[in-house]
């Protein structure tokens, strides 16, 4: 496709001089567009539509960084009422819910997301019997989505494997799907890792566990801007370390250290005072995410106490208040106890 | 700059624009238009290069622009210093017309000024992105080719891009 967009300066310019601009260059300032803009300017014309939409300007957009937006998470009750709450990531510039409803295909059962990686979303259907299940990928932003093959069919998934490569990676083991972005995968307490490129599981190497205890205790695992984060506690502690993989996969090194006191102080709600502070469940805390940030002073942990989620730096070690919970609250119970909800990454990939 | 004082002569080259206009250049200068670097470098220049598609308006800031970088990387000041300059510089540069802006990006695509594409589509880009499709269209002279019942349909599927 080859358009001719013709800028042409206005009368009253002297000059008039004619810039012919060619695709390329329109090219050129559009993959610098925030993913909100394009999607807008889409209706600029049928040409613009065509061309935002193009697998091929959509792959070019794609590796440019996107930062994770906000955060959806299932209702507690989500398979009655298959709703999420969306927390935006940002109190000053909050975005909006990329969606309250997983509406896009006509699948009879209800759809659950099972990952978030990179904006898109691996959900499957969620009342399905087994050899119903089916799994998408959906993508958000653009409202579009693809159904993988059944798991297994291994060299259907192996195709779409090579089919998504740049974008995510869904891969089917023994009936468990993870998705990361290209260099590996981490599957829960097995702490493996898929060499994409080459096809084969490695074995991750896991942080110490400290002396009394006996295997992995209460974790949270998860990417972001590449990064791989792993904290652990044991017990319950709010002060605890925040591990990142080195690049290479060989080892674990300690990027931050959390002490989340002050924020004990200033929500005392989280204070389960019944029970014996050495009861795990003595605080009402949990970590939704670690999302870094595209600068070092950026990163940080989103929190989630009774009724609210909190945005704690991780370098600067100063809180804020996210967003409260929709409805009311039992006192110091979590809403979102089963949950690390799933990143909303604004993304132009096709699916 | 400090290398005037400098026995052997500077090379100087002859860049041409589109209008006619000769502007006189350092090596220095000259060779940050990619274009021309290999006609440069091969000594194979002729007494004027010709730039067929920039106009002595929009060729006299590029000459400004390199200028300025090619002192300012040779200056031996520290590199952040340099970095530093180098950004208040670039900023006070793209305060210009917007329609100067897509020449020099246009010029700079032509003439292959890395720093200079990038800085332009970079400043065209944070000008344009929060534009309404209205003004959108006018500026790149669109016309609109949806339906009524078409651009709902795109609205209503996006409405949180919208919003």
């Amino acid at each position: 496709m080859k358009i001719k967009i013709k800028l042409i300066r206005t009368a009253e310019q002297a000059t008039s001089a004619q810039v012919v601009a060619s695709i390329d260059l329109l090219t050129e300032i559009l993959l610098r567009f925030p993913i909100k803009s394009l999607i807008r300017f889409k209706l600029v014309s049928k040409d613009w539509h065509y061309f935002i939409t193009n697998p091929k300007f959509c792959h070019l957009r794609n590796p440019n960084p996107n930062p994770a937006l906000g955060l959806l998470l299932p209702f507690p009750n989500f398979r009655i009422s298959p709703l999420f709450e969306y927390v935006p990531f940002s109190v000053q510039n909050p975005t909006n819910p990329p969606l309250r409803k997983l509406k896009f295909t006509k699948d009879s059962s209800r759809i659950s997301i099972l990952k978030s990686c990179n904006g898109l979303l691996l959900c499957s259907s969620l009342r399905a019997l087994n050899h119903n299940l089916k799994y998408y990928v959906y993508n958000p932003t653009t409202k579009r989505f693809t159904t993988l093959p059944k798991p297994d069919q291994g060299t259907g998934i192996r195709k779409k494997i090579c089919a998504s490569r740049s974008q995510l990676m869904p891969i089917s083991k023994k009936g468990c799907i993870g998705m990361v972005r290209c260099t590996g995968l981490v599957m829960g307490p097995l702490s493996l890792y898929f060499v994409i490129d080459e096809e084969r599981l490695e074995t991750l190497p896991m942080p110490p566990i400290p002396d009394g205890w006996e295997g992995r205790s209460n974790y949270y695992i998860g990417e972001s801007c590449g990064h791989l984060n792993f904290i652990e506690t044991f017990g319950p502690q709010i002060q605890f370390d925040v591990y990142e993989m080195k690049r290479d996969y060989s080892e674990w090194f300690v990027k931050y250290q959390v002490d989340l006191s002050p924020l004990v102080s200033a929500f005392p709600g989280m204070i389960r005072s019944y029970l014996n502070p050495t009861n795990w469940y003595y605080y009402a805390l949990s970590i939704f995410c670690l999302i870094q940030g595209e600068r070092y002073g950026d990163s940080f942990l989103v929190l989630q106490i009774p009724g609210k989620a909190i945005r704690y730096n991780l370098v600067h070690k100063t809180f804020e208040k996210l967003h409260d919970f929709e409805g009311a609250e039992v006192e110091d119970s979590l809403r979102f106890s089963w949950t690390n909800g799933f990143q909303h990454i604004e993304s132009l990939c096709c699916v | 700059m400090s290398s005037s004082t400098e026995l052997t002569e500077k090379k100087v080259f002859l860049l041409k624009s589109l209008d006619g206009v000769i502007f006189e250049v350092e090596e220095s200068v000259a060779v940050q238009l990619e274009v021309i670097r290999e006609l440069i470098e091969g000594d194979c220049a002729r007494p004027f290069i010709s730039l067929y598609n920039v106009t002595s308006e929009i060729l006299a800031l590029v000459i400004e622009y390199c200028k300025h970088h090619a002192e300012t990387c040779s200056g031996g000041t520290s590199a952040t210093i340099a970095d530093e300059d180098l950004k208040t510089f670039d900023n006070e540069f793209m305060n210009v017309d917007e329609n100067i802006l897509l020449e020099l990006c246009s010029a700079a695509d032509y003439l292959d000024i890395k720093s200079l594409f990038e800085l332009t589509c970079r400043t065209l880009a944070s000008l344009i992105k929060d534009r309404t499709i209205i003004e959108v269209r006018k500026m790149f002279n669109v016309e609109n080719d949806f339906s009524v019942v078409e651009e709902k349909a795109v609205r209503k599927e996006f409405a949180w891009a919208f919003k």
